[in-house]
């Protein structure tokens, strides 16, 4: 938890006095070890020519091993029936939102139908998975599916022990520009994170946040303009472009927390960069102010890094929502999951899910273990440990959207404990936010 | 600390009171270069003083409340809320542990919706373009590590951006901006401002240009008077009309326009009279014509220095500026015909002033060609010809028919010379009559002889600036 209660609650009021020297707390953010592992998400060459055949290709093949390998540890019975029918892992495909929909087990060669124990409806494509069953005499065609599995998640390098908690916000939806902006709560984020507002103890806690995670969507959708491409050039000419205003005050914000803490922005949907995933980072050109701090740094999505020796991946939250639409599951916590159960960051790329067809590489795949994996961009804040089968512990965090919530997320990285943080004002109705609360 | 005291009271009875300010701890840190925290106690001391020793019960004040929210399925969040006065116990009851609890803001008038407290201290943190640093400074988390890049890194990283496009033009106008001081640009930016036939024309080619040049002039002027206090008294003081206009000064090209529009409004002034100055001149043209000379003058000195150094440094940089000006001047020329009286305002002042002078151009012309300086001839040949257009008012002397001299002031005769197209009757005779007499005759003549002859060479000049091209 961020807070003791008993330790930090003591001195809760001392600012309601007159002032004195003693309140002038002054409290160092300690730089931490830091290490940006988004390197593979960055796309070097542009060739847009290419099929999308290859990734899937390449993503069987580098993924082919690791689920026979998870496979050996099934019972015996599928390593033999893998062999007798020369079953290679393959991709499965499903649709949203109908009984009817069917998954086909596909390789380089041929697809099949399945039918039996796989779950239609919480499969989507683009998911190396290997089976086991029969395609029965009778039933030319078909593949009774009767057990299967997936890749084996990797090995974790074991966490830091930490002295001291250390956490890091996660962030997402500022959306500024758009109809549901909130500046004020961005704004008392923003001086909450770099201890403007608070108790004295409180503002001690805020200096233990050591990272400030943007996940994307920091503009508004409302601030693409998409009217201005179909107008011809001469009327739009002298108008500005609706971004403007907006990447100002999303500057000016950026330069207020960077100048306290470090602060990494990820691309999301709505961001001005390029829409398929890998999203490249935004340009520091944008950020005129808070690109004048070496603190301020523009990452890509997905973004993976170390941040005091804990590794940390997310994504500003399409493959989730992606996911979310062809499936029918539902919760982003529970996709996750199923992400690191499936070992692929986005599997519906480069299905349904726009993506960079990529060639001889799939950097999407979980080669190496996180400790946190996140979502920006959720409907609502959700939390849960995965546990993997070699005891991986992997913290699994769904980011609200702020412009709804008005929420962030923060990671304990000694704990991997996490807990929402919000900010409002109550002025229009007094009673409104309180009332369920109280109730719980 | 006493006097601190009493200081920081006053202030705020002043803030608050008086001018009726929504005063947040951070605008309070900000304006007193206090720690945030202090700011908060300061707060806190204001509104106890008003209510007991003033029995003011009329301050609305809002409190910042942070505290752990109880266990909603199992996870507890961390609230933080600002709340009017009379919410805090309510909200606080929500909480299972409270964390924070101070003064936000304090103000007379109540606060209705989140976005009077987010204007409040807007301007406190927002100084012109940029964004207060101070916010750091009296901070209660200091972070070693975020040290702003240098400004002189900064500077070079906003002139690369901004300078590719404009530094041409950017370079013509403002070396004569040194120059002249700003003599050249008020009639320019007069012109822009007033005449609306020439704004298509003028704009694209010289945004750049102009937009650098506010933006010099916005720096020069602005980084004097930056005397933090009273930038701060300032803002504070009218701080709720300057919201919205500093939300847009924040840097980039945008800067440019939104300090544009600010300096527009700071310098019309000047510039209008010297508006009026001119439009008066088709009345009492005797008058402003003793009087033009002079202004005149002193440019065209300056205006050659100008040429001659430039020229010997880059001759192909100067020889561009000098076909766009030569561009935007032939589009002057046709739009103050129809204009006529509205927009030769600015340019008579420049173009006119070689007249006075004009048989030392004239000899430098002849003497020259093989020399060197094509742009010194085509520069006068141009001056030249809008001078024709724009001679008027002069006063000739010449022969009438009985041979008798005759001195008369022919303003129409001039003004109809400057549009050859449409010759009102009276004109025609006197151009006959100054052409034949002109060689015969004297001191007057100067004058007279320089428009009949500036169109002849008008086009020779121009053919040959082809030519040298």
């Amino acid at each position: 938890m961020l807070f003791n209660p008993e330790k930090d609650t003591k001195n809760v009021g001392k600012l309601l006095t007159e002032p004195t020297e003693s309140s002038d707390a002054d409290y160092v953010r300690t730089d931490c070890k830091y290490e940006d592992l988004s390197e593979r998400f960055r796309v070097k060459s542009k060739n847009f020519t290419r099929q999308y055949a290859h990734l899937y290709a390449e993503r069987l093949w580098s993924m082919r091993d690791k689920v026979v390998d998870a496979a050996k540890t099934k019972p015996s019975i599928l390593k033999e029936l893998s062999e007798e029918h020369n079953l290679m892992p393959q991709p499965i495909k499903s649709k949203y939102t109908d009984g009817n929909d069917k998954l086909i087990l596909e390789d380089e060669l041929q697809r099949i139908l399945l039918i039996g124990k796989l779950n239609i409806q919480t499969s989507v494509t683009g998911v190396i998975v290997a089976l086991y069953g029969v395609e029965p005499d009778d039933n030319r065609g078909k593949f009774h599916v009767e057990d299967f599995c997936y890749q084996q998640l990797p090995e974790q390098i074991p966490r830091p022990m930490l002295e001291h908690d250390r956490f890091i916000a996660l962030i997402s939806g500022l959306e500024i520009g758009g109809k549901d902006e909130k500046s004020f709560p961005i704004q008392l984020m923003v001086d909450m994170v770099t201890g403007q507002v608070g108790d004295i103890d409180q503002q001690k806690s805020s200096s233990s946040i050591v990272r400030v995670i943007v996940a994307g969507n920091s503009l508004s959708e409302d601030t693409q303009d998409k009217e201005s491409l179909q107008k011809a050039k001469y009327l739009t000419k002298k108008s500005e472009a609706a971004s403007v205003e907006a990447v100002k005050t999303l500057d000016d914000v950026f330069f207020q927390l960077s100048g306290s803490v470090d602060v990494d922005v990820m691309a999301g949907e709505y961001d001005p960069t390029n829409f398929t995933i890998p999203q490249q980072p935004l340009h520091k050109c944008m950020f005129a102010q808070a690109s004048r701090f070496p603190t301020f740094k523009t990452v890509t999505n997905p973004y993976d890094c170390h941040v005091e020796g804990v590794r940390v991946l997310g994504t500003s939250g399409q493959p989730v929502i992606n996911i979310m639409r062809y499936s029918e599951l539902e919760d982003p916590v529970d996709i996750l999951d199923k992400c690191i159960t499936w070992g692929h960051i986005a599997p519906t790329a480069p299905d349904s899910l726009g993506c960079y067809p990529f060639y001889k590489e799939d950097p999407f795949i979980i080669t190496k273990c996180p400790h946190i994996f996140f979502c920006g961009n959720q409907s609502s804040f959700g939390s849960k440990i995965h546990k993997g089968p070699n005891g991986q512990e992997i913290l699994l965090v769904s980011v609200p959207k702020f412009c709804q919530t008005a929420t962030c997320v923060l990671v304990n990285l000694k704990t991997l404990d996490c807990h929402p943080m919000e900010f409002n004002s109550q002025f229009s109705q007094p009673m409104e936010t309180e009332s369920p609360e109280v109730d719980k | 600390m006493g006097t601190i005291d009493e200081m920081y009271l006053e202030n705020l009875d002043e803030w608050v009171n008086d001018e009726n300010q929504i005063v947040t701890f951070k605008k309070l840190s900000l304006a007193l270069k206090v720690h945030v925290n202090k700011a908060k106690q300061m707060l806190y001391s204001f509104v106890q003083h008003q209510r007991n020793n003033k029995d003011n019960d009329h301050l609305f004040v809002t409190y910042f409340v942070a505290g752990l929210s109880h266990p909603v399925v199992g996870v507890k969040s961390l609230k933080c809320m600002v709340v009017p006065e009379e919410n805090i116990e309510a909200f606080k009851s929500t909480l299972s542990v409270v964390t924070s609890s101070h003064i936000y803001s304090v103000g007379r008038s109540k606060v209705k919706d989140d976005n009077k407290l987010y204007l409040a201290d807007y301007d406190s943190i927002h100084t012109d373009s940029t964004t207060n640093t101070d916010i750091f400074k009296f901070s209660s988390i200091k972070y070693p590590k975020a040290k702003l890049r240098s400004d002189a890194e900064v500077e070079s990283q906003k002139r690369y951006r901004t300078e590719p496009t404009t530094s041409k033009q950017v370079n013509g106008t403002s070396k004569q901006n040194g120059e002249n001081g700003h003599i050249s640009q008020k009639p320019k930016q007069n012109g822009e401002n007033s005449n609306v036939s020439q704004k298509p024309a003028e704009k694209p080619q010289k945004k750049g240009g102009i937009a650098g040049m506010f933006a010099n002039q916005a720096k020069k002027t602005k980084s004097p008077e930056k005397d933090p206090k009273e930038v701060k008294e300032e803002h504070s003081k009218d701080s709720k009309m300057n919201t919205k206009e500093s939300s847009n000064n924040k840097g980039g090209v945008m800067a440019f326009f939104s300090k544009q529009t600010a300096k527009a409004n700071e310098k019309p002034s000047e510039p209008v009279k010297k508006d009026k100055l001119v439009k008066s001149e088709p009345e009492d043209k005797q008058e402003t014509i003793k009087k033009e000379p002079s202004p005149a003058k002193r440019q065209v000195p300056d205006k050659g220095k100008g040429k001659r150094s430039k020229s010997g440094q880059d001759s192909d940089d100067d020889s561009q500026k000098k076909r766009r000006r030569i561009k935007a001047v032939l589009i002057d020329s046709s739009s103050e015909e129809e204009m006529d009286y509205e927009s030769p305002i600015p340019s008579p002042v420049r173009e006119q002033s070689p007249a006075p002078e004009s048989p030392v151009p004239k000899e430098l012309e002849k003497e020259s060609p093989e020399k060197d300086s094509p742009e010194k001839t085509t520069s006068t040949n141009i001056g030249e010809r809008k001078r024709k257009r724009r001679r008027k008012l002069v006063p000739k002397t010449f022969m009438d028919d009985e041979g008798y001299m005759v001195t008369e002031k022919v303003w129409e005769s001039e003004s109809t010379d400057a549009s050859e197209t449409e010759p009102p009757p009276p004109k025609k005779p006197q151009e006959k009559l100054t052409k034949q007499q002109s060689p015969q005759k004297k001191k007057a003549s100067p004058k007279k002889k320089s428009p009949p002859s500036a169109g002849s060479r008008k086009q020779a000049a121009l053919t040959n600036f082809f030519k040298k091209k």
